[in-house]
């Protein structure tokens, strides 16, 4: 956990808009967009006003019952997967 | 974006009055209609139907997303109708990160934009950028900067497909595409929004004042979009765009007028607004209880369930001049239009140019012809 990014950023080549509890991520590069189911959707809507991991925690803590540190390892594997996807990106 | 199968003349019928249902329980849902039961009892393949008629009027995201919201509607046909919902979505974020762009490219020449139309008009009359249908990227630029503008659209590759006599002043925009197919849209660099001969509008208003490419005053927004509406011959589309300006911008319809009269297509408006309640329920405070020209509502009304792709090419030539105010102006306005000086030598060509509006008239008549008989063939 500890050698996790701990602040994630919106990549710069992405568009996205939300759909009722859903949003819709596209990649500007490749052209392919994505669907963000309802939880990924949250952490997607705080991701653009915070891009520290720890307020997004916070954030989604106030919206799901769920343990801290699992919601923590989530995240970031959240996140690994939608840097894969190149939506978004580390910050150093 | 793939469409869904296509459909008989029989099922288009029937499928028409559903969907003008269901658009007006999008605009009048307070009247408890009982369309969201009438979708429930249909076949998966008859909602497959319904959804590929709204297609080819242009509508299918809107229509996508109004089956969206119903509960009653089958799983499969909901995700149908939510495939076709978010493709429109994708491509209307892609086409508005494009006009950010051009914007951007343009501004950064010294050239300053408005956007018109397009991706901007979904969230604006919709609140939903995912369910208006937008071909092109369509920017207002100063007439004394359009060849500017062309010139840098041309070093990225958007030339014109039908290279027109640039200084030709009787046309209002021109269409550019990437010749390599590079890009899945085409930018309309205008620099009036409509033919100026036809509707000589003052474009001053346009640049007074400072404000964002992408968000024009409201009235303009309502005077576009008349302008529009009659430039594509009341199309489903164009009317269902036109009624949700009126629903939601209502206030603004007194300062449309006026803009409008000054052109002197008034009559459009109030057409447009006359039509808009008719046929969708939208209701204006300022649409007229009468008017001299409501006797071919009727046929525009017929007219709203051909798509615009199967009219013909002149048909719009039929339709175009009814938003002229009076009688006498259209043949006027036509005459100055089409019997004008070549952009060229400057010389008239009446023989060519009479031979030219008698093939127009030809094939404008053929093609409402062809509507009307189309439509005794539904009966």
């Amino acid at each position: 956990m500890t050698d996790s990014p701990r602040r994630w950023r919106i990549g710069p080549k992405v568009a996205y808009e939300f759909v009722d509890d859903e949003a819709v991520a596209l990649d500007l590069q490749s052209g392919t967009y994505y669907r963000l189911n309802p939880v990924a959707a949250s952490a997607w809507r705080l991701l653009v006003k915070s891009t520290v991991l720890d307020e997004l925690v916070d954030g989604l803590l106030e919206e799901f019952d769920i343990d801290r540190d699992r919601l923590e390892a989530d995240l970031s594997e959240l996140f690994v997967d939608l840097e894969r996807y190149g939506l978004v990106t580390p910050e150093a | 974006m793939a469409r869904p199968a296509s459909h008989d003349s029989t099922s288009a019928r029937t499928g028409h009055d559903l969907l003008l249902e269901l658009l007006r329980n999008l605009f009048c849902s307070d009247e408890a209609r009982r369309v969201g039961e009438e979708v429930a009892a249909l076949e998966e393949r008859e909602v497959a139907d319904l959804l590929a008629l709204s297609w080819r009027q242009e509508i299918g995201p809107l229509v996508a997303r109004e089956l969206m919201t119903m509960d009653e509607l089958p799983d499969d046909a909901r995700r149908e109708a939510r495939g076709i919902y978010e493709r429109n979505l994708a491509r209307n974020l892609f086409l508005r990160a494009e006009t950010f762009a051009w914007i951007e490219r343009l501004e950064q020449a010294g050239i300053p934009c408005h956007a018109l139309k397009g991706v901007f008009w979904s969230s604006l009359l919709y609140g939903d950028l995912g369910v208006r249908t937008s071909a092109d990227i369509d920017l207002l630029v100063r007439p004394e900067q359009r060849e500017s503008a062309t010139r840098l659209a041309a070093r990225l590759g958007f030339e014109p497909l039908h290279p027109a006599a640039p200084s030709d002043s009787d046309l209002n925009a021109i269409h550019l595409e990437r010749g390599d197919g590079g890009a899945c849209y085409a930018l309309d660099l205008h620099w009036c929004v409509e033919l100026p001969r036809l509707v000589p509008f003052d474009h001053a208003v346009f640049w007074s004042g400072a404000r964002d490419a992408e968000n024009l005053p409201l009235d303009l927004v309502g005077v576009v979009l008349c302008l529009h509406l009659w430039r594509h011959a009341v199309t489903l589309k164009t009317l269902v765009d036109f009624a949700a300006y009126v629903n939601r911008f209502d206030a603004h319809i007194p300062e449309v007028k006026r803009r409008l009269a000054e052109a002197r297509v008034g009559d459009g408006l109030d057409l447009a607004l006359i039509l808009a309640r008719r046929v969708l329920g939208v209701r204006s405070r300022y649409t007229p209880e009468r008017h001299p020209k409501e006797i071919v509502l009727p046929w525009l009304e017929r007219c709203l369930r051909v798509p615009f792709v199967e009219r013909g090419r002149y048909f719009k030539w039929l339709v175009f001049p009814l938003q002229f105010d009076g009688l006498t102006l259209p043949v006027r306005r036509y005459a100055s239009h089409l019997v004008r000086p070549g952009a060229r030598d400057g010389r008239l060509h009446l023989g060519s140019r009479i031979r030219r509006v008698a093939r127009v008239a030809a094939r404008a008549a053929f093609s409402s012809g062809r509507i009307a008989a189309r439509r005794d063939g539904d009966r």
